[in-house]
């Protein structure tokens, strides 16, 4: 069997279930327009703290006396790609929220792959960015846990366990890495999410949302999440394979607001990616709740800033073919 | 594991009686364990009992942690899941991939539980060395064998996915490597995964990675010095009982084999 017919039928599949998630997505597109915000950022620099104080003023978020858990996507490390969220990042995030007076601010996160992420934080950097790591961070994977009952699940599941630091925070904050996905196209705020189911129920990987079908599952988890806010680190992101083998690419950005599929579309259409043939961003968010008519679009604009990430040959029919 | 740990250690059984009883509450009828007393299922975790002394985990207990653990299939074996994998691309049927164990029902192998269950079984079966656990045990070490990196280590148990070759991590070669003590493996790649795991301790500097790395090499009694130090930072219970359980096996008491 040679590889055009393998790449055929992998393309036969991946365009199949994009199109039924578009089809048969259920969610309404949301009452009111939904603020996201792009904000140029070169580097991870001295400004980084004054460029995401910015954008937060811009949404009005009020975190004075709350709990925020801030969720970086922390998976692996290779020093020679930009696989997690970039540890100067998060603690600028972290100081910004501590200094607007949140009650406390830790971090959170249950990486899919390696059991010891005490290791993988300390080799990604987190404990020299952060010297109280160690009393700041949960390791979501071995949390105490909750069953939690999923309503009108998209996928076969109809619970899942997750971690009592989550569960019990006030806001919820995902701290994405801006990267494609040899799986689901892009891994952005929502797919982020996976990280907050724990593996110490689950296994390394959390192989029970992979069965369950993963588009379906990261709509799901996001039915469950408290109150919630997005910061997508899209200052160096990766393209090609990705999440964890693909290649750098500097976009430059910060994209931020409180729903999370619009975060996700402008991510999409910053990388060039249509988000309508994004599985489980139409299951969340319906197609027409993705369209850029029903987003707010504050600060830079797309084609401003609009940097095409490369994309597997599988996923070219997710190439988005024009802006607006 | 800081159960195995202290019983390695030779605590008396007095010691370890709220514990007993605490994973007395988790073993359901079927054999299994469910991890916590907020988890309701049955998951991986059971295999870990099966490395306590008798003395500790004995009788109709330890009878169905081992019937359990026979019993377990993981769902990469069925119809749908290779299917699935055609869908997908896969090239032909793995035929030669041996079948491993998952860390959930219903859910495909990986490394680490089905690394623990080869130990498990191998233990046990100096003592009953019927068919069923012969085939399971052969079963098992094929799935580590064939999830071999090409770096020669292993890691998760995805070595290779969409024609990218994935790299291996410390503390999974350590555990392949204990798993496939006494297995046969080929000579070839049994010194590639040795080379790696040398590789990995020389560079790795948690506690679990280099204790994991310390009981592996040693399975195949390559170790001239401890790999865990004093110098070794452990930030957790975990961390504690693999040091301690990679001293042990230094020392010849291996509660792994």
């Amino acid at each position: 069997m040679n590889s055009a017919h393998i790449q055929t039928r992998r393309s036969l599949l991946a365009a199949t279930g994009a199109l039924a998630a578009a089809g048969c997505g259920t969610t309404s597109p949301p009452q009111v327009k939904q603020k996201v915000s792009i904000l140029r950022a070169p580097s991870y620099n001295a400004d980084l703290l004054d460029t995401l104080r910015r954008g937060i003023a811009a949404h009005a978020l009020d975190v004075k006396g709350k709990r925020v858990v801030l969720k970086p996507n922390l998976v692996e490390v290779d020093a020679s790609v930009p696989i997690n969220t970039h540890p100067v990042f998060v603690h600028a995030v972290a100081e910004l929220f501590t200094s607007l007076g949140a009650a406390s601010v830790r971090i959170a996160e249950g990486p899919g792959h390696r059991r010891n992420t005490w290791e993988l934080a300390e080799v990604a950097g987190y404990f020299d960015a952060f010297p109280d790591f160690e009393q700041r961070f949960t390791d979501l994977n071995l949390d105490e846990v909750r069953r939690v009952p999923i309503p009108d699940p998209h996928s076969e599941l109809s619970e899942l366990y997750l971690g009592q630091t989550v569960l019990g925070c006030d806001l919820l904050v995902s701290l994405p890495k801006l990267k494609t996905h040899h799986w689901v196209g892009a891994t952005l705020s929502m797919k982020n999410f996976f990280g907050l189911v724990p593996g110490g129920v689950y296994g390394w990987p959390k192989n029970v949302l992979h069965w369950a079908g993963i588009d379906a599952s990261i709509a799901d988890i996001h039915k469950l999440l408290p109150p919630h806010f997005a910061i997508v680190d899209g200052i160096e992101g990766m393209e090609g394979n990705g999440p964890i083998q693909g290649s750098p690419r500097h976009a430059g950005v910060i994209v931020m607001g409180s729903y999370l599929p619009a975060v996700d579309a402008t991510c999409c259409r910053i990388m060039k990616i249509d988000p309508q043939r994004i599985g489980h961003l139409t299951l969340a968010a319906g197609a027409a709740g993705l369209a850029e008519e029903y987003i707010t679009q504050a600060g830079e604009t797309i084609p401003s800033v609009q940097t095409e990430f490369a994309l597997l040959p599988v996923f070219d029919f997710l190439r988005l073919k024009a802006t607006g | 594991m800081a159960m195995l740990a202290l019983s390695g250690a030779g605590q008396s059984p007095e010691f370890f009686r709220p514990s007993l009883t605490w994973l007395g509450e988790r073993q359901s009828p079927e054999g299994g364990l469910s991890p916590s007393a907020t988890v309701n299922d049955v998951t991986w975790v059971g295999t870990l009992c099966s490395f306590l002394p008798e003395s500790l985990w004995g009788g109709e207990a330890r009878g169905a942690s081992l019937r359990w653990l026979l019993q377990q299939m993981p769902e990469d074996q069925s119809f749908l899941f290779r299917l699935r994998m055609w869908m997908l691309g896969a090239k032909k049927p793995d035929v030669s991939g041996g079948a491993g164990w998952s860390w959930y029902p219903g859910t495909a192998a990986w490394l680490t539980p089905t690394a623990y269950a080869v130990l498990a079984l191998r233990k046990l079966s100096v003592t009953d060395r019927s068919e069923a656990f012969e085939r399971r045990l052969l079963q098992g070490q094929q799935y580590l064998i064939s999830r071999q990196c090409a770096d020669g280590g292993w890691n998760h148990g995805s070595s290779r996915s969409l024609g990218y070759d994935g790299d291996s991590y410390p503390e999974t070669t350590g555990l392949a490597l204990m798993a496939l003590r006494g297995a046969g493996i080929e000579p070839k790649a049994l010194q590639s995964a040795l080379r790696r795991a040398e590789a990995h301790a020389s560079t790795c500097r948690s506690a679990q990675g280099l204790s994991l790395l310390q009981m592996g090499l040693a399975a195949h009694g390559r170790l001239a010095q401890p790999l865990v130090g004093k110098q070794t930072r452990c930030r957790s219970t975990m961390d504690h009982a693999h040091v301690a359980l990679a001293a042990q096996t230094l020392a010849g008491r291996s509660v792994f084999w």
